[in-house]
């Protein structure tokens, strides 16, 4: 067999494992919130970090944004997500900016941004959080 | 071959160096249901009301699936609570071929790492009951339970 027709071949097989198995393994568009760890340094007593909030249902969604102390237990003071509520069609992705204030005794603050859909029938209410470190320098 | 699995090599470093690698999307399929039983002190989503969820979680760094403890949101008003518990429990595996927890009824609130299980992200599917118990019996009316499924890092 020739090897131009050998190379080809080969490379229709790649191409056709890589497409079914992608949808498996991949979170390309179906990602709730990104990246879900992070953390900076700040020359202020305040620390920003741009996130983006997906929509991985099959219909248009309305999500909650809230700022928690970083065991995801209870909310937290001292910060602010813009927008904390957001309407997001199938499939699609927006940025937010999460912002909180950092004590400047302590130079240093961890604090979590949980994402739940605002309205869920049924018994599971599914939450997806991030945790975001800022330091003062 | 070389060019073909050097392209490969590369499309697969783009791909999994981005933010979407170390993301995680939570996604309520089926948000189950309540029944009582022949005995009529369990209301419970078993045998066939299960609640399913697919959670799209980054393999290249490891999360933490957590399991709230369930609790009762609405009653009828005639309903008696004294005595009752409220428990949850779960399956986890990725497609159904890679195992990775089974929790038996519980009260409390339970978690899960998903470990480091190779390249990309993977997607896994928790089959989720609830129950509530009352050898109390049940009122007439609408009852519901509400169980905090969070995946965090």
């Amino acid at each position: 067999m020739p090897s131009v027709i050998r190379s080809f071949i080969v490379i229709v097989l790649f191409s056709a494992i890589f497409i079914t198995i992608a949808p498996h393994f991949s979170a390309v568009r179906a990602q709730s919130l990104s990246p879900m760890q992070k953390d900076g340094l700040t020359p202020s007593a305040t620390k920003g970090f741009k996130l983006v909030v997906g929509n991985p249902y099959g219909r248009k969604m309305t999500f909650v944004l809230v700022p928690m102390a970083d065991d995801y237990q209870s909310p937290v003071a001292g910060a602010v997500v813009k927008p904390a509520r957001l309407t997001l069609a199938p499939g699609r992705a927006k940025p937010v900016i999460f912002m909180f204030d950092i004590d400047p005794q302590i130079k240093e603050r961890t604090i979590a941004l949980c994402i739940t859909p605002e309205a869920v029938d049924g018994p599971i209410l599914p939450r997806v959080c991030g945790r975001y470190t800022g330091r003062m320098r | 071959m070389r060019t073909v699995a050097v392209a490969a090599a590369l499309a697969a470093l783009a791909w999994f160096t981005t933010d979407d690698a170390h993301a995680c999307a939570i996604s309520l399929i089926d948000g189950g249901e309540l029944a009582l039983n022949a005995e009529h002190n369990q209301l419970t989503s078993e045998p066939a009301g299960a609640a399913t969820i697919t959670t799209v979680i980054p393999s290249l760094t490891s999360v933490v699936i957590e399991v709230s403890a369930p609790t009762r949101i609405a009653q009828p008003p005639l309903y008696e609570p004294a005595g009752e518990t409220v428990q949850v429990r779960y399956d986890a595996s990725v497609l159904g071929l890679i195992h990775l927890k089974t929790q038996g009824w519980s009260g409390a609130a339970t978690s899960f790492s998903s470990g480091i299980l190779g390249l990309g992200a993977l997607t896994v599917t928790m089959t989720v009951h609830n129950r509530i118990v009352n050898n109390g019996g049940f009122a007439a009316g609408s009852y519901g339970t509400r169980t905090i499924v969070t995946c965090h890092p």
